[in-house]
């Protein structure tokens, strides 16, 4: 189908965008991974020249950018200096773990926040309309460290669950089942920091859109035709408060990949985020690079997903697409 | 400017050129096409207008009629230049302001005022009327001959008064002004930089039979008083016979019939006109007919 | 009030309705201010009103589909069911109501830009009434979609297409027809028509008044139809009650309006009316651009009605006594009752 094919060349249009901004800003920070060999007397400026040599940093960005560009088209992302290793392997290995954790909390996000959204929206004013109301505002003005960091200490101080890591020092010598168990139960804190700080900006976007809805000509129109409330909300009302919930979809993945970043790093989470943490700090160049565009590819591919699931549930987008000439025909009619 | 008012009704061909009076507005071969689609989309042009050919003598009334989707909106949005037309020129006392960038428009900007439909919708609610009227002055007076404050509140005063409506309601946000109001309001905007053509966007669609009649009495009013030359574009054919001078009737994108109100009325040629006139008829027969009974 | 001739039974009887919105800002509006009507089975009723008259807010109450800020009082609000029970709107439940909605009094919504669900196939948004109320087999009932369809003007073969089609794919005048497919889809014996040409050209107005008036002679429903423009009337409302300001100042059968309004409003309206058309229609003389007479100001504020009749600020036959009270009902001739100081004190 053309318009996901549109849709991937746009993706990719993106990607390449991103990468150049990303070499260009990296040039333009100030200092390097060099920086502190070059303070240490024992090691001489020969060495130090010799090593930028070794990673062809002494190139001019344009050069670097087109080598890194070949590599990172056959999967290459280039090599970690402060690793000394391929940069691609070592990010894969934490990306699985991010996620695992961006996706478990994305999944209950929207499992929890579609429901009370439009459950809030179809008993406007009521008791759990404006509880909701309240705890969602309570739960956006409170930074999401704070959150991580409030929970965390909950957690620890009743010690009912597992913080820090994602196994147990004993994981290897596990069943297969208490393996499992074992994740799980380390996953729950950082989930849940996750689950509180997104459901709490989404819920609210679902009940202004469904609430929108139901005040809309055509909800009204479907109300004086004397349609069921539940059949008005499901069939009428739903479809298109998605609309716009499902744009938010996108920005909703890319909130929570820098939140899975920031949580990661607080409940020690072997992710992506202490990752790039620490090459950001130590300028390990390459890692950084591959770290962010591993961020925009997880970001595109949410945003992808969401225009997919768009153009599946409203015709006009569809209709905006590939069907202007059918439409054209129709009016003709 | 408005001297030398053309008191007969003008011939609209353009082979006659002897005969044609002083022309404020000329619009030749006009054409205007969008462009569905984008950069990875494929490409569907879709004509607006395909070729629109008019001319309005200065303190007259030109309307555009034609159905919806005829092309008579984009037509007025080229004039008023906000939208650059493809090609085709639109001469404004002689001037092509076609394909001038904003730049060299702005001169033509105060010439050529726009009245909108929805007067709701063109104008800020968080406006008092003395916003609205007075965001012409601000915005189109080079900084050394823009009126000081007090200036600007003596200017507004005077066309709320012109308009019609209490001076004493310059503070009030326009969200208590009523429909017909806000129309009168969105024409004192208009008339702010003492424009030479006004350009009514259906202007007078959507309103109550009385308001568009205090609406159009207004119109004449002030076409009277400042010689102001209309471009009036309207589905309405009953209201644009009060009004118009000459009638273009547009189809499709194209003008494809142009004449005295009068001629166009009682001896339509092009299949539209036809079909606009038997229904504009049609409309009003029974009531004419149950009004000359009791006559 | 017209208690008088009862040839045919009344279908609809509103008593003394009043609907008051109370913004959380500012004072309570009463939009509509002690209506009273009756309509009749298969019979048109036309509201005149302009715009602020109230006539959508009694549109709306009379479905009791009021928006939560907005009260509704009435003396009764009665409809005939199809056992000609006598059924009081006031005092029915929230699914009681359902039941009457679309069934029994259906609506056409003004603007048909919005008045379709931008997601649901045409084909899908005529059969929900008809899901609601009558129990058919998915295939009998997109039978009768497709009926519906014809009967609104799509022809055979376009009704398939229509079917499939959403909204967007539509033009104006065809999105109003497939409004009219759902009003009237479940047969109901009145259809309230809130002004459902306003928003359509000139040429269409005139073909969906038409498509009404035939539908109506097929199925023999009643149909209030409201509407500022006096020309969409002639010809197909049998009764016309004026309203203003909240009130209804006159009711009459159509013709009797037109040849012989009482009261000055109605008067000044229908003078304009006839005025902007007659350039049209008796094109003869050329248009010599004379001012329309107007009525002079606006119609007052619904948050501070005059103490006496509320035309009185714009009237031209004003007396002293219509700014101390409002004029109570006269009847100068059977079936025209008019709210005017004119016909008695």
């Amino acid at each position: 189908m053309s318009f996901i094919v549109r849709r991937l060349a746009r993706s990719a249009l993106l990607l390449f965008g991103v990468s150049i901004l990303c070499f260009l800003f990296t040039e333009m920070a100030p200092g390097s991974f060099f920086d502190e060999m070059r303070l240490n007397p024992q090691i001489s400026p020969e060495t130090i020249a010799n090593l930028r040599t070794h990673y062809g940093l002494d190139q001019p960005l344009v050069v670097r950018y087109e080598r890194w560009l070949k590599s990172a088209l056959r999967g290459d992302l280039g090599i970690s200096i402060a690793y000394n290793s391929p940069v691609t392997p070592l990010l894969w290995s934490r990306a699985k773990n991010t996620l695992l954790l961006t996706t478990t909390a994305l999944l209950l996000t929207w499992i929890i926040s579609v429901p009370l959204g439009v459950w809030a929206a179809s008993r406007r004013g009521g008791l759990l309309d404006r509880l909701i109301t309240l705890a969602s505002a309570f739960l956006i003005s409170v930074p999401e460290l704070v959150l991580a960091v409030a929970l965390l200490a909950v957690a620890v101080r009743w010690g009912i669950l597992r913080t820090g890591g994602m196994i147990s020092a004993d994981f290897e010598s596990l069943s297969m089942w208490a393996k499992l168990q074992d994740v799980i139960s380390h996953l729950v804190l950082p989930v849940c920091i996750l689950v509180l700080a997104e459901t709490a900006v989404i819920v609210r976007h679902v009940r202004a859109s469904v609430l929108e809805t139901l005040q809309s000509p055509y909800v009204q129109a479907a109300r004086g035709f004397g349609i069921s409330r539940t059949r008005l909300l499901f069939r009428h009302v739903l479809p298109v408060a998605a609309n716009p919930a499902i744009s938010l979809l996108g920005f909703s993945l890319a909130g929570l990949l820098s939140g899975s970043l920031m949580v990661e790093v607080v409940c020690g989470w072997p992710g992506l985020g202490p990752l790039i943490l620490e090459a950001t700090l130590s300028r390990d160049l390459y890692l950084v690079i591959g770290g962010i565009m591993l961020s925009a590819l997880f970001m595109v591919m949410g945003n992808l997903v969401a225009d997919m699931l768009l153009s599946a549930l409203d015709p006009r987008i569809r209709g905006n697409e590939d069907k202007a000439e059918a439409e054209q025909g129709l009016h003709a009619a | 400017m408005g001297s030398n008012l053309p008191t007969d009704s003008p011939i609209n061909s353009p082979n006659n050129s002897a005969s044609v009076p002083e022309a404020l507005l000329r619009v030749q071969g006009l054409t205007k096409r969008y462009v569905r689609g984008g950069l990875w989309r494929k490409r569907l042009p879709v004509a607006a207008v395909s070729c629109a050919d008019f001319y309005i003598p200065r303190g007259q009334t030109f309307a555009l009629v034609g159905e919806s989707g005829s092309g008579k909106s984009t037509v007025a949005r080229c004039v008023t230049r906000l939208e650059r037309p493809d090609s085709g020129s639109i001469l404004i006392g002689g001037t092509d302001i076609a394909q001038l960038m904003s730049r060299d428009l702005a001169p033509f900007r105060a010439d050529v005022q726009m009245v909108f439909q929805d007067a709701v919708t063109s104008m800020n609610p968080r406006f008092s009327a003395l916003d609205v009227i007075e965001e012409p002055l601000l915005i189109n007076c080079k900084a050394h001959d823009t009126p000081g404050a007090s200036e600007r509140r003596d200017l507004v005063r005077a066309l709320m008064i012109e308009v019609g409506l209490s001076a004493a309601w310059m503070n009030r946000s326009i969200l208590h002004f009523s429909g017909g109001q806000r129309q009168r309001l969105a024409l004192a905007r208009a008339l702010a930089l003492r424009p030479q053509l006004l350009v009514l966007d259906e202007a007078l669609s959507g309103l109550d039979l009385s308001t568009q009649a205090q609406i159009a009495n207004l119109l004449l009013d002030l076409q009277a008083a400042h010689s102001l030359t209309y471009l009036l574009i309207s589905h309405d054919l009953a209201l644009v016979t009060l009004l118009a001078d000459v009638i273009g009737v547009m189809s499709e994108g194209e003008t494809v019939e142009v004449g005295p109100t009068r001629q166009i009325i009682s001896e339509a040629n092009h299949s539209t006109t036809k079909k606009l006139v038997a229904a504009a008829k049609a409309a009003g027969s029974n009531l004419a007919q149950i009004a000359g009974a009791s006559a | 009030m017209t208690h008088m001739d009862e040839e045919k039974a009344n279908l609809v009887e509103v008593r003394d309705l009043t609907v008051t919105y109370s913004p959380e800002i500012g004072v309570p509006i009463r939009a509509v201010d002690g209506v009273s009507i009756d309509i009749r089975q298969a019979e048109v009723v036309g509201i005149l009103g302009e715009s602020g008259s109230g006539k959508s807010t009694l549109a709306s109450a009379m479905l009791r589909l009021l928006p939560p800020h907005a009260s509704c009082e009435a003396g009764s609000l009665t409809v005939s069911g199809p056992d000609l029970m006598k059924l009081d709107l006031m005092k029915l439940s929230e699914s009681q109501l359902r039941a009457i909605r679309g069934r029994i009094v259906s609506m056409i919504p003004q603007d048909p830009a919005l008045s379709l669900n931008p997601v649901m196939t045409v084909g899908s948004q005529v059969s929900e009434a008809l899901r609601a109320h009558l129990p058919l087999p998915a295939e009998q009932r997109r039978e009768r979609v497709l009926e519906l369809l014809g009967e609104v003007g799509f022809g055979n073969a376009n009704a398939c297409e229509i079917y499939t089609a959403y909204p967007h794919q539509l033009s104006g005048g065809q999105r109003q027809r497939i409004a009219i497919a759902q009003a009237v889809s479940c047969r109901p014996a009145l259809l309230i028509a809130d002004e459902p040409t306003s928003k359509l050209d000139a040429p269409l107005q005139t073909e969906i008044v038409a498509l009404l008036s035939r539908i109506r002679k097929q199925h023999g429903m009643a149909i209030l139809f409201i509407s500022h423009d006096p020309a969409l009337f002639a010809g197909f409302a049998d009764r016309i009650a004026v309203m203003y300001a909240g009130r209804i100042v006159e009711v009459g059968s159509s013709a009797q309006i037109f040849a012989r309004p009482f009261h000055p409003y109605t008067q000044a309206l229908l003078r304009l009316a006839k005025e902007s058309i007659l350039a049209l229609v008796s094109s003869p003389a050329p248009a010599a651009r004379a001012r329309l007479s107007a009525i002079d100001g606006e119609s007052p504020n619904p948050d501070q009605w005059p103490p006496g009749c509320r035309y009185e600020p714009r009237c031209s036959e004003r007396m002293e006594i219509c700014s101390r009270r409002y004029p109570s009902q006269f009847i100068p001739e059977p079936s025209r009752p008019v709210n005017c100081f004119k016909y008695g004190e």
